[in-house]
Parts: C-alpha cells; sequence; structure tokens
C-alpha cells in the first residue's frame, strides 16, 4: 500500500478484509435467460392435452418452410389459443412484479416492502370484489354490453390506481410526499381495503363470493390474447419506466438524504416510482388476481446474488421472476390435472416458508442485504 | 404455408360442425359441471358418454371415478380440453366466461343450463339437457315421475298441514363460531322447503345469509333442513345439534333434522324428490316421537 | 459564495434558527462552533438547500437554493452527514461510481478520479469493502470521499461557472485522533486546490483553530460570535458553553491548543497566553 499523503489507513490496527467482488452481470443474465428459455419450452410441451415438444417444434419448421410437419388443428389452438397466453401473461406478470418489488423496496428503504405493503394491490382487489359482487349491471352499466369478463380487470386497474392516488394525497405534506409517510399512507389505505373487501363478502351471493376467493388466489387460468393484451402494454410501459429509474433508485436506496445532495428531486421521483408500480402491479392483478411473494424473493434472491445496484438487480429479477411464474403456472396446470390449481396459492404455499428460511438463515449477515 | 392463412374463427366453425354431425350416443364425449346436470345426464340414460365432471359431483357413484376438471367457477380450458370433450355441460355459474368461451372457440359444444330454484325450474332443466342429449323421451318420462312424485309428496303434506299448520324450516348450509350461513329465499333449500308446503325461517330475497344465533332463535325453526357433509363436520348429529347457535331452538330440543346429500341443496336435478320426501318425512314426525 | 442571509427556520413552535447569517467564501473554511443543540446541522441543511428558510435566505452567488434545480446544485455543493444509511449492502467502489455516474467520464478517467478520491479521504484501503460491514469512523471517510467524488466528477471535462462548495457535519466524530487532522487536512487542501469553500462542522476547538479559517458560533438558534478563528475570544466560549477554558498557545502542537476545564467560569479573563 503505497499512499502519497501520510495516510495511517495501512496501520495494524486496520482490519484486513478480502477484497469483496460482485459477480459479473453478464454471465448471470446469460443463465437466467437460458432458464427462462427451457422453462418456456417446459411449458409449452406440459399440459392436459398431450402436443409433445418435437412435434410443436416440426410444426414451427413447417411453418418456416423448413422440413416438418404441421400440428393438427385442434393441437395448434391448444397451443396457441390456451397455453401460450398463460405463458405468456405469466412471464410478464412475473418481470412486472419483481421489478415493481425491486423499485418499492428502493424507495421505502426496505427490502421487505412488497407492492403489497402500499395498498396498490389492496385497492385493486377490493375495485374487483366490488364487480364481482355487484356486476355489470350494478356498477352502472348494463347497457354498455360490457361483460364482466372485460369489466373486471378495468375495475382492478382502476381500483389500483385510486387507492395509489390517494395514498400520494394522504401523504402530501408541504407539497411533498415523503416516503414514509406514504408508507404508513399504504398501510392505512390496506386497512381500508380489507375492510371494504370484507363488506363486499358479506353483500355478495354465494356465487360472487366463491369468485371472489378464487380471483384473490390469483392465477392464469382462463387468459386469452384479448384480454391481456391491454395488461401487456401497460405492464410493459411501467416496467420500462422503472428500468429507465435504476440509478435514481440507487441514489433513493441510499437515502432520501443522500438521493437529494447528490441531485435527484427525491419527492417527485417517489411518486413517480410508486405511479409506475401502481400502473403496473394495478395492470397485472387486474389480469392474473394477487400473486404473492414474488416482488418480494426474487429480488432478496437477486440482491444477495447480484448486490443492491439496480442496474444489474433489475434485469436479473425481471428475468428471474418470470422463470419462476412460468413455472408456477406449468406446476399449476398439472398438478391436479385435469384441474387447474391457482398458481397464486402454490407461490404462497412455497414461498412464505422459503422466505422465512431465508430471513433466518441471513439474520444478523449483512445488514439487511 | 396455406395453413397460416385460415382464420381461427374458420377452424372453430369447421370443428364445431363435425363435432354436432359426428356427435351421436357412441362417439359423444362429455364433460358435466355441477351435480344438478352430471345426475341428470346419468338419469337420462348418457352416463356412459361422460368422460369428465366438477370437484362437486359425486353422485351417481360411477362418476367419482371420473377425472375432476376442478371447481366448477374455476375451470382451466385446457385441463377440460385434455378429456377430449365433445359437449360440455354446466350449471348455470359454471366459468369463467372465457374458459368457457375457449372451449367454444376449439370446437367444442358448451351448454349452460340455468338453476332456477322452482318445480317449472326443474322441469325445463330436464327438458333442456334431454333435448341436448337427443333423449327427449327418456326426458318425458323422468319430468313425469318427478311431477308425479312431488305432486305426491305436496298433497299429502297439505293434508297433515290442515291440522298442524305449515311448520317453520330453517336451511343451515354452514356453520361457524360467528354465526350460521342461512338459506335466503333465493336459494335452492328455499324451493325444497317450499315443494315440502313448509315455510322457510329466513324471509330474505338472497341466496345464503349469515344469521347470528340470537336471530336464529327468533326464526324459531321447527325443523332444520341440512347436508350430511355439514352434520359429518360437527362430528355427527348430537354435536351438531349442540352447536350454541342452534341448541336453543325448537327444531335442535326436539331434534327435528332432515339430513340431506349436500348435492341436493346445491340445485334442483333429479333426486330433488328424495330431499323433498326427507323434509316430508321430518314434518310427519311429532316432536314426542322424535328417535 | 453560498450564504445564509438572516436565516430562520421554525417548525411548529420549534425556532430552530434565528436570524443567522453565514458565508461560505472561496477558498476559507469556516468552522461552525457551538453547543448541542445550537441550530449547527440545521444551518448545513439551509447552506445544502435540504430545508428552504422560514425567514431570510439561503442564496448561492446570489441566486436563492430553492430555485435552483437538484442536479445542478449538486455541480456546486456536497454534504457529508452525520450518519451514513445502510438499508442496502452497497459496496464502497458502488457508492464512489454512484456519486460520478451523473456524468459522462471514461472508465478510466473514473476509475482514477475515485481512487484519487478514496486515497484523499484516507478510504484508500476500503476499496473493496461492502458499506454495512464498515465502522462509523470508516463510513465516515467514504462519506467524505464521496462527497470530493462528486463535486470532481461533476466537473470533470466541464466548464461550471463558480466554485464549489463543501459541507462537513462533525466529519471527526468518530474519527481516531491521526484520521481527523488527515480527514481535516484533506478538505483544506481541497480548498487550496479547487478553490472552493468549505464549512465544517466540529466540537474540536484545537482542530477548528488548526483548519479553519473563520468562525461562526450559534448557541439557540443565534449567532453568538462570528470572525477570524485566530481571534476566538475565551470569554465567548466560556458564556455559550458554561464552562471554563484555557487557551495554550503551544508550538509542539503546531498552534492554540484549547482545553475545557469543566468548572464554572470566573467571572473576569482567564486567558493564559
Amino acid at each position: 500500500m503505497s499512499l502519497t499523503l501520510s495516510m495511517p489507513s495501512s496501520r495494524k490496527g486496520e482490519r484486513a478484509t478480502p477484497a469483496f467482488r460482485r459477480p459479473p452481470l453478464i454471465p448471470v443474465l446469460a443463465a437466467l435467460t437460458a432458464a427462462l428459455a427451457l422453462a418456456v419450452l417446459n411449458a409449452v410441451a406440459t399440459g392436459g392435452v398431450s402436443v409433445p415438444l418435437d412435434r410443436s417444434l416440426s410444426h414451427l419448421a413447417s411453418l418456416l418452410g423448413l422440413p416438418g410437419t404441421p400440428l393438427s388443428e385442434r393441437d395448434w389452438m391448444v397451443l396457441t389459443m390456451l397455453r401460450l397466453p398463460r405463458i405468456v401473461l405469466a412471464a410478464a406478470v412475473g418481470v412486472t412484479l419483481g421489478v415493481a418489488g425491486v423499485a418499492l423496496q428502493a424507495v421505502f428503504r426496505n427490502p421487505l416492502a412488497d407492492p403489497g405493503l402500499v395498498g396498490v394491490s389492496s385497492g385493486a382487489a377490493l375495485a374487483g370484489s366490488a364487480a364481482m359482487v355487484l356486476g355489470v349491471s350494478g356498477l352502472g352499466l348494463a347497457r354498455s354490453g360490457l361483460s364482466l369478463a372485460t369489466v373486471l380487470p378495468l375495475a382492478a386497474f382502476l381500483g389500483a390506481l385510486a387507492a395509489t392516488v390517494l395514498i400520494l394525497a394522504i401523504s402530501r405534506r408541504d407539497g411533498r410526499n415523503s416516503p414514509a409517510t406514504m408508507l404508513l399512507a399504504g398501510i392505512a389505505v390496506n386497512a381500508m381495503g380489507g375492510a371494504g373487501i370484507g363488506l363486499f363478502s358479506y353483500l355478495g351471493d354465494d356465487l360472487a363470493l366463491r369468485q371472489m376467493t378464487f380471483w384473490m388466489m390469483g392465477g392464469f387460468g382462463g387468459s386469452n390474447w384479448a384480454q391481456i393484451g391491454p395488461a401487456m402494454v401497460l405492464m410493459g410501459l411501467a416496467t420500462a419506466g422503472l428500468l429507465a429509474g435504476a440509478r435514481r433508485l440507487d441514489l433513493f436506496a441510499m437515502g432520501e438524504r443522500e438521493a437529494f445532495l447528490q441531485g435527484l428531486d427525491p419527492h417527485r421521483f417517489a411518486v413517480r416510482t410508486v405511479l409506475l408500480v401502481a400502473l403496473g402491479v394495478g395492470a397485472a392483478v387486474a389480469v392474473s388476481g394477487l400473486i404473492g411473494f414474488v416482488g418480494l424473493i426474487v429480488p432478496h434472491v437477486m440482491r444477495i446474488l447480484l448486490g443492491p445496484v439496480h442496474r444489474r438487480l433489475m434485469p436479473a429479477t425481471a428475468l428471474a421472476a418470470a422463470v419462476l411464474l412460468v413455472l408456477a403456472d406449468t406446476v399449476a396446470r398439472t398438478i391436479a390435472a385435469p384441474a387447474d390449481v391457482p398458481a397464486g396459492l402454490l407461490l404462497g404455499a412455497v414461498g412464505g416458508p422459503f422466505f422465512l428460511w431465508l430471513l433466518r438463515r441471513r439474520a444478523g449477515a449483512l445488514g439487511g442485504a | 404455408m396455406r395453413r397460416l392463412r385460415l382464420l381461427p374463427a374458420a377452424i372453430a366453425a369447421t370443428l364445431a360442425l363435425t363435432a354436432a354431425t359426428l356427435a351421436t350416443a357412441a362417439e359423444r364425449r362429455i364433460v358435466t359441471v355441477g351435480p344438478p346436470v352430471t345426475e341428470l345426464v346419468y338419469a337420462l340414460g348418457d352416463g356412459g358418454s361422460v368422460v369428465g365432471r366438477d370437484t362437486s359431483s359425486h353422485y351417481p357413484q360411477p362418476v367419482n371415478g371420473l377425472p375432476d376438471v376442478g371447481y366448477m367457477r374455476a375451470l382451466s380450458a385446457e385441463g377440460v380440453m385434455s378429456l377430449a370433450p365433445t359437449h360440455v355441460l354446466a350449471i348455470q355459474g359454471a366459468g369463467p366466461e372465457t374458459t368457457l368461451d375457449q372451449l367454444r372457440a376449439l370446437g367444442v359444444t358448451v351448454e349452460v343450463v340455468p338453476e332456477t330454484p322452482t318445480l317449472a325450474g326443474l322441469i325445463d332443466k330436464v327438458e333442456r339437457v334431454a333435448r341436448l342429449l337427443g333423449r327427449e323421451a327418456e326426458g318425458r318420462r323422468l319430468a313425469d315421475s318427478l311431477n308425479r312424485d312431488l305432486a305426491a309428496l305436496a298433497a299429502a303434506v297439505a293434508e297433515a298441514g290442515k291440522k298442524d299448520g305449515a311448520p317453520v324450516v330453517l336451511g343451515v348450509v354452514g356453520g361457524g363460531p360467528g354465526g350460521l350461513m342461512a338459506a335466503g329465499s333465493r336459494s335452492v333449500p328455499a324451493a325444497l322447503i317450499a315443494m315440502a308446503g313448509a315455510r322457510n325461517a329466513l324471509d330474505v330475497e338472497r341466496d345464503y345469509v349469515p344469521m347470528s344465533s340470537e336471530s336464529v332463535l327468533a326464526a324459531a325453526p321447527d325443523i332444520l333442513l341440512v347436508s350430511r357433509s355439514l352434520v359429518d363436520r360437527s362430528g355427527g348429529l348430537d354435536p351438531f345439534l349442540a352447536t350454541p347457535q342452534i341448541a336453543l331452538t325448537p327444531a335442535a330440543k326436539a331434534r327435528r333434522v332432515a339430513v340431506v346429500d349436500g348435492a341436493l341443496l346445491m340445485g334442483l336435478g333429479p333426486r330433488t324428490a328424495e330431499a323433498v320426501a326427507e323434509l316430508t318425512r321430518v314434518q310427519g314426525t311429532s316432536p314426542q316421537e322424535q328417535p | 459564495m453560498l450564504e445564509a442571509i438572516d436565516a430562520g427556520l421554525t417548525i411548529g413552535n420549534a425556532r430552530l434558527l434565528d436570524g443567522v447569517t453565514a458565508a461560505l467564501r472561496p477558498g476559507r473554511v469556516l468552522a461552525i462552533l457551538g453547543p448541542n443543540g445550537a441550530g449547527k446541522s440545521t444551518l448545513l441543511s439551509l447552506l445544502s438547500g435540504e430545508r428552504r428558510p422560514t425567514a431570510g435566505r439561503a442564496l448561492l452567488d446570489g441566486v436563492e437554493l430553492a430555485a435552483i434545480p437538484a442536479p445542478r446544485l449538486a455541480v456546486r455543493r456536497a454534504l457529508v452527514a452525520q450518519h451514513q444509511s445502510v438499508a442496502f449492502a452497497f459496496s464502497v467502489e458502488e457508492v464512489m461510481e454512484l456519486a460520478t455516474e451523473p456524468w459522462l467520464i471514461r472508465p478510466g478517467d473514473r476509475r482514477a478520479l475515485i481512487a484519487d478520491c478514496l486515497m484523499r479521504a484516507g478510504a484508500g484501503g476500503l476499496a473493496g469493502r461492502l458499506m454495512p460491514q464498515l465502522s462509523g469512523g470508516e463510513r465516515q471517510r467514504v462519506a467524505f470521499a464521496r462527497a470530493l467524488a462528486q463535486l470532481a466528477a461533476g466537473r470533470h471535462g466541464r466548464d461550471v461557472a463558480g466554485p464549489s462548495y463543501l459541507l462537513l457535519d462533525e466529519p471527526t466524530a468518530s474519527l481516531d485522533p491521526a484520521h481527523q487532522h488527515h480527514l481535516l487536512r484533506a478538505a483544506r487542501d481541497w480548498v487550496e486546490r479547487t478553490g472552493g469553500g468549505c464549512a465544517v462542522i466540529l466540537h474540536d476547538l484545537t482542530l477548528a483553530a488548526r483548519y479553519a479559517d473563520d468562525g461562526l458560533m450559534l448557541a439557540g438558534g443565534r449567532v453568538a460570535w462570528s470572525g477570524a478563528m485566530a481571534d476566538l475570544p475565551v470569554p465567548v466560549l466560556e458564556r455559550v458553553f458554561g464552562t471554563a477554558f484555557v487557551r495554550l498557545d503551544l508550538p509542539e502542537a503546531e498552534g492554540v491548543v484549547y482545553a475545557a476545564t469543566g468548572r464554572a467560569p470566573a467571572s473576569g479573563k482567564i486567558e493564559c497566553e
């Protein structure tokens, strides 16, 4: 250690910890991309209706003008109408929830923050319940000719946005939104949402009640292209916006004060981030119900692996969360076939204990990594 | 490449046409959703065509050996497709709607049978399913026998009712620490109670309503109508009757309880007369001579 | 010039600052002194633009700080806070890179700049460590290095009108004596090298006398004294701190040494030169 200034830092008292190295990003991303490709291929190849992968690939080849045998029309439709929309939606929801989780954790400087924590999901759930209990006519849309399948995602999305606007309005002081008050407001809005859902379960008849219960468990059953299209656009916009804020999230993760001192307007950025999260999560909840733990576990594991720098963390989290949800949905489709298990339920059953294990294992290590 | 230009709708239409023309009894593959529909298909003699059923369909016995496509309101299109059905017969409320639409698009004939908890609704249901299966004659026979049985029961009850007045029956579909889920006037138990010439204890224009212990007591039901599974979950009839919300009612004190298969409370079907008969049997017993 | 003019800050019923005028001048180090709760950190937060004065003004080259966008402000001033947040396990290297990142700098230059700043802050050996694993003193040195890097990167290859200002909030609080001197010498060196201005909150009057040109004594949110550090009168110290002081001119210590005796101050003069 040759230092030009009279430097005491090479004295004996200083602990000599070996230099710390993060794993390189590119191989990790490559591995995750490969995992996603495998998960998707596996998902394409498995399902109630047997469509072996080699025949699907052969069909693909024939479409491309290469030698290959096309699939039967029924198999082709099962693949493109039933299976692919689910797989694509599961991956997209994974990306959105993973990235949204990372962003919220940075804004609230709490590795345990989750889209569910800021009231976004419960706003969506409340509006969704209202739609299911009141029905299309109860919402005053009887003459619109819309079906519940169209109204439900719309309601859930608007509910998520309404909850967010409410949170921003409550937490606004002196023209600023501090993340701390936003978190508190989120908890309050969550409680209100819970009460509202309770009210609708009380008002609802048996059919609506069952429907609500299943919807809130979360899953990708019944996805079709027409329905997931708009949601995918919104999720894509939100994710792109959040990814674009990666560097600013780094600053924010160091503290609101540090962020300001290093040139960020923290309040405006926090509002922007929360709005983007609401946009993405609202769209995700609208088409897939409440899917928990993804926004919490995946960022947590990726942070352990790659560190907290968001430019590295966010793409890896997006890929890993997509892999997780595609796998979860594949299991959900096959574990009780021909019945469909809600994927959200599976994730909760596996994710909860895994997360607890992770917390215990790492308790005391790296303060809150 | 030619295949690429084919519109999915065209494919669906072709497949639907094929399915309809080929669907003679021998090649018909039916997935039934909802106990009343499942039971009707069997009662009409087409049980051999059934290849799948929903979670709550347990009667008649052979359906238990068939693949279970899951909860009736959370069906998976691919799960159903894996059974290669030509027909999906479902009770109203089955879904989700998107799944049914996907099945239709794949050329499956999807029929949703309305659930109207009245005798007329039951007869209409029988005729509909019979028409779909091309078994109109069997349908007419079943409808006639249902009409006959239920009319006979009604007559017997009317006779008894002249003496004592119509008893008050409370349909209980669930119990918990806070209160009971009781059958309102739009529910299937209410229809059974009406067919048995009794009065529903809960005059509320809803299907199922949570009821507090006090309002259960205030309703003073003479008879309870419950599903066997609820009694079993409580640990038997005695523990069930000892439930605090019920214990003080005249029905519990006199042990006047009609216990029926849960499926009979979920929708009207070919076995509806059985449930009504059980209810009239309990009515016929006086409070004193209960076991 | 970075200055507060007749600035006050009232939050609720609490008047934290009242009529404070203070200025950071290019090429000079200002020591901000005073007992706990005097409003020293509050004054720095006004000068950094984090808070707006509720009375008076806070100006950078005559422009209200509140009117300057955060990114532009970040080129002209940096602040080292007393405590560093460690909610996430950033490495020292990552923290340093982040401070230099908004500006386009060649990767080689960036690495050199970071290494230089770490070395100047006496944190050269910490580059490969994780922030949560560092001691309080080590974190303070990294924070100082980061502030240097922030200001240096903002000027790297660009013309920025006006000098920069460095605000240090008790930067020596968790440091051992050798590092205390090293850090303050580095701050002095930065002032001389860049022509910027520096304000530093210190409790150690001896260090203040050694490294600061000017002094500002706060008490109860008001200015109790201001002037050249060399002229700091002991009676002011005794009045403000409520304890007797001795001031010794020790050639061996390369300057004056202030020591609080802990006794009640005598009414008369106790200067022993």
